[in-house]
């Protein structure tokens, strides 16, 4: 069997499914290219061990979405790469749907973000998503409802403190 | 708003910029992560060659001053003689460096976090280490007793520290730190840093001095050889914002809290400033700037004045690649430095007089 056995087939089939899952999440492509990359050069580094794992796609998710929440590293990273580089690669064009979304994401806390994204994007179970992000299943729901009320609010122009109050209420 | 929906803008949301990204070829990606294994094992050796050779004494390699009268800079690190460590740092078993031994040859014990930059060498205190990523905003350094080859680590209790040096009479560590606040938990926490804080221990008294600087994070430290001056890098936390700057700050009248050292080199937006380096045996301040557009330089400034004394340019056609870091050795005679070529290789350089002389053409990192 190759080392790289299966390693290719995975980074084929979810590598820009990842991008985008992550890039939900932060709302920078950029960042999320490199986060994803990132936790792909690793995952080849040890992929005699990860190609074990019932899933290998949730370790790289997991590494991905770390690496991606790692602010500082990020911005200096992203400094030397202007310096280095020039400018920055070009950003999708969102439809009106899509920058709306943008805004109402970039206000809700971030952990709300992210259990919305594997909920409703990634497709994982509540279970999943605790044992990913390493906190009780009650927590994941409490954020689920909580991003998803403060959301919905936000996409169909009411405040968010609004919307919680409708949540709760 | 419906599940549905909601469910269905957020997936159309998310794959607009799944559908603008195209990653590199699978091969790529996978030699990218061969290429870092090979890089730490590299890494790892070049400190493990770097600490053997001063531990020995074995500087005859060292390159002669510029006159050619064939004399060689002395370097030893003060407090050990050679033959004398009972250890030294070793590559043990898969790549993974190790505190060996020097009578049996047998690893003491393996570096647990693995070391992955050029140590800080103490040798009052055993060798400081340098681990990658600790925190979001800082790294972490270990100390090694070179007697039983135990790991433990430096500053216990700090988090987010940035920077760390030891005043060359090993009685006070600087170290910058940044002040942040988390927020979340597991993985899912985030970090946001915010402002900058130096922090000078006397180990002598254990006491601190504290300077704070708003939204900013220092970047490197370096002590004058006479322990009186720090030198370092200036960042603002600003996402997009290039305004590194080095400044120097004299410890004999600086006062708190607010940090106000002198500034030394303010390079353009496109430039990136390196770690600002005394040279040991002068007056001399060196601060390595790096450019898009211009060539790279390497600027001397009076460390009394702070005036600029003098100006090195690396022109591309000379030397091909990015400046990444500047060294003195010892006696101040030599200055080494290192340059990433376009091609992912980088080079050790010496600085002779004016004359740049490569003396390796393969060398991530390099040190005296």
């Amino acid at each position: 069997m190759r080392d790289s056995e299966g390693f290719d087939e995975l980074y084929l089939a979810c590598y820009q499914r990842l991008v985008g899952q992550v890039a939900a999440v932060v709302g920078d492509l950029g960042d999320a290219e490199d986060a994803v990359q990132e936790a792909f050069v690793r995952a080849s580094r040890h992929w005699s061990r990860i190609r074990a794992y019932d899933l290998p796609l949730a370790w790289v998710r997991r590494v991905a979405f770390r690496e991606a929440l790692s602010g500082l590293r990020r911005r200096r990273r992203r400094l030397a790469l202007l310096v280095r580089l020039g400018p920055p690669p070009a950003v999708p064009e969102l439809s009106a749907d899509g920058v709306d979304m943008h805004r109402a994401m970039a206000r809700l806390p971030l952990r709300q973000r992210q259990v919305l994204v594997l909920f409703y994007v990634a497709e994982l179970p509540v279970e999943e998503i605790a044992a990913q992000l390493r906190v009780p299943a009650g927590t994941v729901k409490s954020r689920l409802a909580r991003g998803r009320a403060a959301l919905a609010g936000m996409l169909d122009g009411r405040d968010p403190a609004q919307a919680k109050e409708t949540h709760h209420g | 708003m419906a599940d549905q929906d909601l469910q269905a803008r957020l997936t159309a949301y998310a794959e607009a910029f799944a559908a603008s990204t195209h990653g590199p070829d699978p091969a790529a990606v996978r030699r990218r992560g061969r290429r870092r294994a090979h890089r730490r094992v590299a890494v790892a050796a070049v400190a493990v060659v770097a600490i053997a050779t001063i531990s020995a004494g074995l500087v005859s390699w060292l390159p002669t001053r510029p006159g050619g009268d064939g004399a060689v800079p002395a370097f030893r690190p003060a407090g050990r003689e050679p033959g004398e460590p009972r250890t030294f740092l070793g590559i043990g078993r898969n790549g993974r460096v190790a505190v060996v031994q020097t009578a049996t040859g047998r690893p003491l014990r393996y570096l647990t976090p693995p070391l992955v930059r050029i140590p800080v060498l103490d040798a009052a205190h055993g060798i400081v280490y340098y681990a990658d990523n600790a925190d979001a905003c800082g790294n972490a350094y270990h100390q090694v007793d070179v007697a039983t080859g135990k790991v433990r680590p430096f500053l216990p209790g700090e988090r987010f520290v940035e920077a760390l040096a030891i005043s060359p009479d090993r009685t006070r560590i600087a170290f910058a730190r940044a002040v942040a606040q988390e927020s979340g938990s597991g993985d899912a926490v985030s970090v946001d840093c915010h402002d900058g804080e130096l922090v000078v221990v006397d180990l002598r008294t254990n006491t601190r001095r504290v300077w704070t600087v708003p939204n900013s994070s220092l970047t490197d430290l370096d002590w004058s050889p006479d322990g009186t001056q720090l030198a370092y890098g200036l960042q603002t936390r600003d996402v997009g914002a290039n305004t590194a700057r080095a400044y120097l700050l004299d410890l004999t009248t600086a006062n708190g809290p607010r940090l106000a050292g002198r500034l030394l080199a303010a390079p353009g937006q496109d430039c990136q400033l390196l770690p600002p380096r005394f040279q040991p045996g002068s007056d001399r301040v060196m601060v390595g700037s790096t450019c898009q557009r211009n060539h790279d330089q390497l600027l001397a400034y009076d460390r009394h004045s702070g005036r600029l004394a003098g100006r090195t340019t690396l022109a591309s056609g000379q030397t091909g690649g990015i400046l990444q870091s500047i060294t003195f050795d010892a006696s101040g005679t030599h200055l080494l430095f290192t340059l990433a070529r376009r091609h992912g290789k980088a080079e050790a350089w010496v600085l002779r007089g004016d004359r740049a002389v490569i003396v390796s053409p393969d060398c991530d990192m390099a040190d005296w």
